[in-house]
Parts: C-alpha cells; structure tokens; sequence
C-alpha cells in the first residue's frame, strides 16, 4: 500500500527544515523506519552527547502514536535500561496534531528536564531523588562514555 | 476557525495600504459614510471596504466575502486590490491544512472548540479518542461527529479563494477511494461461509474505520478470512501471513450503530475468494482477491461417474474413500436425513432457535455443506477443507464423513449420558425438597403441625418442587 501523504509530507519537512539538534532518516527499503539522532541540551548532563534512536510508524499513524526507543545507552530516569522511554505524549495523551518533530523536540526536553517522580528506571530515580548531584554526575560520565559524537 | 481566517485574511490587507496614504484617505472617508448601509458592499465590493466593515463590526456574517475587484475603480486601485488579494491568499494558504492528514480540508468540519478538519479525518480520530487533536477539548458524542455536515460557510471560502486545490483534493480523494474499492478490506476473524448469515460485534477501532468506509462508499462488504493457528495449511502454498487465504467475502444486509461508536452487524456470506495480495492499511489488511467458483457440473458428473467406477464397494472405516460409491445426490440426501434425526432428538446443534438462526438445511447440494460446517462443532482445520473445495461432491463427502464418526461414535448414546448429567442437580433438588417437605417431622401428627405451623415453608418448598420439575424435563431440550 501506499505511503500516507501525511508521512511523506512530514519526512519531506524533516530534511528540508531540520530542527537544530535532531535529525530523523528514514530506511531506504521501509520509510516508515527512522534513524534518529538527538544532540542532548545545553546546560544539562547530556550536553555533549549524541544519542541515537530508532522510531517506527504504525500502521495506523498518525491515530497512534509512533513507536520510539534510544539505542545508545542513557543514564535517566525516564529511559530504561532498554531505551524505552516514559512520556506522556507517546502514551495516552498522543494526538493525530502532534508528529514526528513536535515528538522529538519533547524527547529532547525530557533529557533537559528529568522527572524522577514518574520514574521508568526506578534505580535511577531513586538516585535521583537522594543523591541529584552524584546522579548528574554518573548521567554525564555515562554520556561521555556511550554518547560520544 | 472561519472568524479567525477571515479576520486573519482582512488583517493582512492594511499594510499594503500604509505605503498609499492617499487613497487610503480618500477611501477612508467615502467608507465611514458608506458604513451604515451594508447592502452597498455588494454594488461596491473592495477588500480595503469590507476591512473596514469587519473592523467596525458591520461585516455581517451571512455576507460573501468580496472577491472581486470592483468595476467602477481607478486601474492603479485595481491592481492595488488585486495584489493585496494576492497576499491574502498566499499568506491563508498554510492555515488551510487539516492537521491530520496534512492535506488541503476536505469537507471541513468545525468542532465545537474551534478546530477544523477533513470530515474523514475528524470521524477516524473519534474512533480512538474522544478529545480534540488540537486543543485536547473534548469533542461532541461520536454519533454527532458521524453525523455533522461539512461547514458550509468554510467550503464556499475555500472554493473561491482556492478553485484549484479544492478541485486536486477531490480528484486525489476520489483516486484514493478508487484504489480502496480494488483492494478489498480483510477482517481476520472466523471461518464462514457462502449464503450463511454472520452476526457481529465491531468495537475496535481499526474495524469500525474499515465498516464506516465500506458503508460509506456503499459496497457494504469485507472479505473474512480466519486466523491461522499453526503452521500455513498446505492448499494455501506459499502464503505466509497471520491468517488464511481463502475467506468468503460478506455482505452487511443489517447495521446498528450504538451511539459510542460500536455496532452490531449483520452479514451474509457472498463468494469465496483467493487472497493474491495484501497490505496493511490504517491498522487492517486490504488484498487484492480472486474470485473462486466451483468447477462445472460436467466435470463434476465425470468425477462421480469415475468415482463410482473405481471405488465399487463400500469400506468399513469412515473415510473420504469409503464413500465414492454413493451418487453426489444420495450423499446430500443422507446429510438432510441426518440434519432431520438430529433435531427430532433435539439435539442442541440443530434446536429450533439455532435454524431460526441459520434458516433450515438447504435444499442446494453445493450450499447444504456450507450449512452443516458453520453449524457443527469441527474443527477449525476441518471447515478450512470445506471452504476451499470447490467441487460439491467433494464438499458434500468431507461433511458426510463428520456426521457419520458423530453417528458411530455413537455419540448420541453420549449424548444422552451428558443431558442426565446435566439433570443430575435439578434431580438433586428435586429429591430433597420432597424429602424436607414430607420428613420434616418424624410422625405424621407432628408433621402435620410443622406444615401448618409454617405455611411459608410450605410454599416455598412447592415453588421449588415445580422449577426443579420443570427442569428436569425441559432442560435438555434448549441447551446447546
């Protein structure tokens, strides 16, 4: 079946207005398939970092969300060990109105602003909450170490 | 979303006008004493006037917006007009794309928040969400939406302001709606089969987008193919997907909508077909289909002729061998013989209400199979044979083989041991009301007194006595 208009236009918007910070490529043989990298914030402990995801359309995009999750290693809250990733957004309060930029530029401010108190990596969170600057600190190391550009 | 495109396209005029203070002077006065008879704006429509309307609040809203360049002014004027038209035009473009599809509106649709959509759009959202895309508002109950009409007054904007596009967007939309109707909708749902109704239950959203577009475009049917459980069945080759390849295409004969968007729908079985290819669409799959159709009567008069000739004697063991000596005619006749023994020992497959249901057996060799598969418990394997073959005799054969092991099974002897079973607490109940009742006391005279100490007791023990009774001897008759 054809590709959505929807998608093609969105992919188009990607590569001729890329945000600052992220880039999204779709696979050659499926373009619904997205390589993703996000530049981690300033001013937070992923500065420096680029992280690289994967993010997939469903079928029935966009009446659901699409499907994201981090492949480098990322010392947060909000991510898991296996890079799935805690937000709202990609969960119950996604809308058709929202796309793939709107969505990356939220991951991006998740990274800036972590928020422990809905956790997804609970041993992280934990951390977070009694120990903020031992926390921050293993999160650059960890940024340094796995998401080196 | 109509008052602020308007607005936002008068708003975009004004600075044009800056760079000509002149005529704006001039207008400005002719306008202010123009203002009060709004009827004028149609003899001496110009953008800059009807600005200046709708910033005094005297552009009524029933008025057309004027997008013409009127006669009667200077040349220099005109084209002034013209190029702030221009504008307008380029600068509202943008806003007129449905959020959803990112397309140009189609049939707009205003919400009671103020956002507009597609109409397509807007109804496939309310089948997951019951809140605004835009502004997470919540919308109007799903049978409103489904209902409401395209905003009149935002379909005239858009077919003046924008011929062009409102014409692409039909043409692509009718396109699409022409690639729909080639590849057919596939629910994976069940086996059925060829003039045999199907009633269903449709609540999940994927399948209520893939009903309201069948309705919609009034083919009223979807192809029904079974899941596949286990390894690909050998008479679909190579066909590797998550459900089987031959499935019957269904006709909706009734629909009832419920108002939060699920329905009951009715069906009966048209055809069968081949999947040749599929894909997934909005969540469900469409495929392109072949029709299949049964192999002609000669060739089925040979293959009993040969049949016959081959396999003279009759086996012992129940297989599809055992049974080519019988004609085609006699295998339907004893189907039917079968079917009739069954419900006069009121056996559940075939009670009453279920052929009320599924209508009685069918006279038509090539459909009697088709009733006995939906309406017996075989396995799903089984009825997947049925479904495929396209020879009568074939068919008639592999149920023939079903009724037959049920017979020598001597499954009606079983049968009746279930429906015993199914009496024993009724039985039960029975036995020990009589025995509270009438030993309650342990001499008559003293029984007596208890009986007509309690009358209450009495009843109740009566009442039960009758419901108990009147299981035992109805009980078996309706169960399934």
């Amino acid at each position: 079946m054809a590709l959505p208009k929807r998608i093609i236009k969105e992919t188009e918007r990607l590569v001729a207005e890329p945000v600052p910070g992220i880039q999204a490529i779709p696979h050659d043989d499926n373009l619904r398939y997205f390589d993703v990298s996000i530049h981690g914030p300033a001013q937070s402990p992923y500065e420096g970092g680029v992280f690289k995801l994967e993010l997939f359309l469903p079928e029935d995009y966009p009446m659901t969300p699409p499907k994201i999750r981090f492949l480098t290693k990322i010392y947060h809250p909000n991510i898991d060990r296996l890079g799935r990733i805690c937000l709202d957004v990609l969960k119950a309060n996604w809308s058709p109105a929202l796309q793939i930029r709107t969505i990356l530029l939220s991951i991006q401010a998740l990274l800036g602003a972590p928020n422990p108190d809905d956790p997804l990596a609970n041993d992280v969170a934990q951390r977070w909450k009694e120990d903020e600057p031992g926390a921050i600190a293993t999160a650059r190391e960890w940024t340094q170490t796995h998401a080196a550009p | 979303m109509v008052d602020a495109v308007l607005s936002a396209s008068v708003s975009a005029a004004p600075d044009r006008h800056k760079h000509s203070p002149l005529e704006v002077d001039g207008r400005r006065k002719e306008l202010d004493t123009a203002s009060p008879a709004v009827s004028s704006l149609e003899s001496s429509a110009s953008l800059s006037k009807a600005y200046n309307l709708a910033q005094q609040g005297l552009l009524p809203f029933d008025n057309d917006f004027p997008s013409q360049v009127d006669g009667r002014l200077s040349d220099e004027m005109k084209l002034l007009e013209e190029r702030i038209m221009a504008k307008i035009i380029l600068r509202i473009r943008p806003e007129l794309d449905c959020q959803v599809c990112y397309s140009f509106l189609r049939l707009p649709i205003t919400t009671s928040c103020g956002h507009t959509f597609c109409q397509v759009c807007l109804k496939q959202v309310r089948d997951h969400s019951n809140l605004c895309p835009f502004c997470r508002r919540l919308l109007s109950p799903y049978q409103a939406v489904v209902e409401e009409k395209a905003n009149r007054r935002m379909r005239t904007l858009l077919s003046n302001l924008f011929p062009d596009d409102v014409a692409a967007r039909d043409d692509q939309a009718t396109e699409d709606a022409q690639n729909e109707s080639n590849h057919v909708p596939i629910f994976a749902c069940a086996i059925t089969f060829p003039r045999v109704p199907m009633f269903l239950h449709i609540f999940e959203p994927r399948y209520r987008l893939m009903l309201q577009k069948v309705i919609s475009n009034g083919s009223r049917s979807f192809g029904m193919v079974s899941h596949r459980r286990g390894p690909v069945p050998s008479v679909d080759g190579d066909f590797d997907a998550p459900f089987t390849r031959y499935g019957t295409m269904l006709y909706v004969t009734n629909l009832q909508m419920f108002p939060d968007g699920r329905s009951l729908v009715e069906t009966i079985g048209a055809y069968r077909f081949k999947i040749m290819s599929y894909a997934w669409q909005d969540g469900y799959p469409v495929a392109l289909v072949e029709r299949i159709e049964d192999i002609a009567y000669a060739d089925e008069e040979n293959m009993e002729m040969m049949e016959r000739m081959l396999d003279a004697t009759p086996g012992n063991a129940i297989t599809l061998a055992s049974l080519s000596h019988l004609p085609t005619q006699e295998l339907h006749r004893q189907g039917l013989e079968f079917v009739n023994s069954m419900r006069d020992s009121s056996t559940g497959w075939f009670a009453d209400r279920i052929l009320n249901t599924y209508g009685q057996p069918p006279q038509d060799p090539a459909v009697f199979p088709f009733w006995v598969a939906t309406l017996l418990p075989v396995h799903e394997r089984e009825k997947y044979l049925v479904l495929v073959s396209t020879s009568v005799r074939e068919r008639l054969k592999l149920v023939t083989v079903w009724m037959r092991s049920m017979q020598q099974r001597s499954w009606r002897f079983q049968w009746f041991l279930y429906r015993l079973l199914g009496r024993l607490p009724a039985i039960g109940i029975f036995l020990v009301t009589i025995y509270i009742l009438f030993t309650n006391g342990k001499d008559a005279a003293e029984r007596q007194a208890v009986v007509a100490d309690d009358l209450s007791v009495y009843f109740i023990g009566t009442i039960i006595a009758i419901i108990a009774t009147a299981t035992v001897f109805s009980r078996a008759r309706y169960r399934t």
